[in-house]
Formats: structure tokens, sequence, C-alpha cells
């Protein structure tokens, strides 16, 4: 046997045992490895109370003479109705703003409301930060453009 | 080259790629995790199918009263025309928008009252049940009428499928002119 094929022979031997142990410590570390991560877990607000809210006032005939999603669908004074729910939840302990607007497009995302809105704040919201929005829709009675307009409510806490 | 160097270099880049698997590994992943997402969804669904309740109810009063002076067949059409434009023009409030359209494909009764001059509306969720097909003996294919059923509207969310039955029924007048007509007829 000639020199330089021993010395070939000896590269090709010790090559093939690095390759035999990456394989068996791969498979060795992969069975006893421990994955570790940290997780901040979040818990978010199911809107509840929002949407609750905002039904329980629109199904009301205690606020005015009628339903109130009838008579905000009826009337375009939005500033005096805004007003007069306001009046009606004086007693309820809870920071919100209402508000009514021509326009929103989807209800899988929540609504953007436009610079055209009326809006009424209930409760001191200074320092307060707002933790939900909803929005629900009303039929307007004269429906010349539009058929519906929305009453948005955000909380505060 | 000689192979036994090749084999060498190639171990030697295995263990410096499997080096840097482990130590990008061994480092602890930082993320967030949102509990209650599924729940708000559950929640904004069943509120707004509450909402579109109430939407399907005050546009059937507006389509009635807008109707009020027809009768008959004119106040059918009228009140279907502009309740189902009213109805269109709910937000769409889940992803499968396709069923929620189909709502709007109700099944409407009138019961026009002659005496009192007032019609009961109704209208119910209407599926379409795929016509009827026959095959003869001479093999020639005849196609039934369309089957129509009294159904729901099945909201398909990613979280959820829950059925929603939205309905409603009111008492309108109807041939409200006429009356009006008559009425100054009968004063003078």
């Amino acid at each position: 046997m000639r020199k330089g094929s021993v010395a070939s022979m000896i590269e090709i031997y010790f090559g093939v045992m690095i390759i035999m142990f990456i394989f068996v410590s791969s498979i060795y570390f992969s069975q006893q490895g421990e994955f570790r991560s940290n997780a901040d877990v979040i818990a978010v607000n199911s809107g509840f109370e929002c949407y609750n809210n905002l039904n329980n006032i629109l199904k009301s005939d205690k606020i005015f003479d009628k339903k109130t999603s009838l008579h905000l669908g009826e009337s375009d004074d939005d500033l005096t109705n805004l007003n007069k729910i306001d009046q009606h939840l004086l007693n309820l302990n809870l920071n919100f703003k209402l508000s009514i607007s021509e326009d929103c497009e989807s209800f899988e995302e929540n609504c953007e409301l436009d610079d055209s809105y009326t809006t009424i704040s209930h409760g001191d919201l200074s320092n307060k930060e707002k933790v939900i929005s909803c929005s629900l829709a009303i039929s307007k009675k004269v429906c010349e453009e539009d058929c519906v307009k929305f009453l948005h409510m955000e909380l505060y806490k | 080259m000689k192979k036994g160097i090749i084999i060498l270099l190639y171990s030697i880049g295995l263990v410096a790629v499997l080096s840097l698997i482990l130590i990008s590994t061994y480092e602890p992943q930082n993320f967030t995790v949102e509990i209650g997402k599924s729940q708000k969804e559950l929640i904004k669904l069943t509120e707004i199918s509450q909402n579109y309740q109430t939407f399907v109810e005050d546009s059937a009063n507006y389509a009635a009263y807008d109707s009020r002076f027809y009768s008959g067949n004119d106040f059918e059409t009228n009140f279907v025309l502009e309740f189902e434009e009213r109805m269109n023009e709910y937000p769409k409030f889940y992803k499968d928008f396709t069923i929620f359209e189909y709502s709007v494909n109700m099944d409407y009764t009138f019961e026009f009252d002659d005496e009192t001059n007032l019609v009961k509306v109704s209208g119910f969720p209407l599926k379409i049940v795929d016509s009827k097909i026959y095959l003869s003996s001479d093999d020639v294919i005849f196609e039934g009428e369309e089957e129509l059923i009294r159904s729901y509207i099945l909201i398909n969310s990613s979280i959820i499928n829950f059925k929603f039955y939205p309905y409603f029924e009111l008492y309108s007048e109807y041939n409200v002119a006429n009356i009006e007509e008559n009425n100054e007829e009968g004063n003078i």
C-alpha cells in the first residue's frame, strides 16, 4: 500500500466518525432538548358590557315615548337625542362616550368614525383609558340616500 | 482534493450549522398570548344578531308605513322592494356574508282585512331547496317546481356556527288614500 493512500484512509475514517457523532448527538439532544419560552398572557376585553348597554338602549321604550331605535331612526336631532339618553343613564356608574354617525362599512372590524358624527360624554373621562368600543345599526325612517345610521359607544376605565 | 479532506470539511460545516441551531434555540423565545378572543367574537356575533332582529322589525315597520297608500299586489310589491333595499344596507358582520345576504329571501305573508283596512304582514327566513327532477318511463327529464321551506340563517364565523331566526310580524294600514277619499265623499 502506498503512503498517500494510508493517509487518505485515515481522513475518511475520521470524517465518517465525525458524521456518525453528529447524527447520534443530534438524535440524543433532540430527545433531551427543552424549548424555553416566555409568554405574556393578555386577557382580551370581551365587549359584552358595551354591546349589552347599546342593545338595552336601542330596545328600551322608557327613554323616549317609543322604542329608542324607532325614535332615533325618525329624528335627525342627534344631539338632543343623545343628551336624553345621557339623562336616562344618569345614575349609571359608567364612563363612556356615545355617538351617532352615518358611516360604517362593516361590523367585522370596529366602525371608523368620520368627522361628521355627533357625540356626548358621560362621567369623568380624564385620566381614563378607552377599553372597548362597539357600534350597532339603526334603520332610518326617511331613506333617501342611506337607510341606516349607527350608534357607537366607547367605554373608559 | 482528496476525498478525506472533502468529508472533513463537510463534517466541520455540519458541526457549525448544528451549533448555530443549538445556540439559537437556547435563548428563551418571547411571545404574547391573547386569551378571550373567541369569547369576544361570540359575544359580538350574538349581540349584533339581536341588533339585526331589531333592524328587521324597524325596517319592516317603515316599509309598511311607506306602502300604506297601496293595496293588494301593489302593497306587497312596494313593501318587499323597500324592505329588501333597507336590509341590504345592513353592514356585514362576519366573513361568509353571502349567506347573510340570502337572508333577505324571506317568506312574506300578507293578510288583508277589508273591514278594518289593516294588513297583517309577516316574514320568515326562506330556504330554496333544489328543484326536483323526475325521469319519466321514456327517459324524458321533467323538472319540477322549486320547493321552498321556512328555514334559518346559518352564521359561519371562524370560531362558531349558529342558527339565527330573524322574523317580523306587524299590522299596518293599507289603501289609506281611498279611505280618506271615501271619508271626504261621506262628509260631503
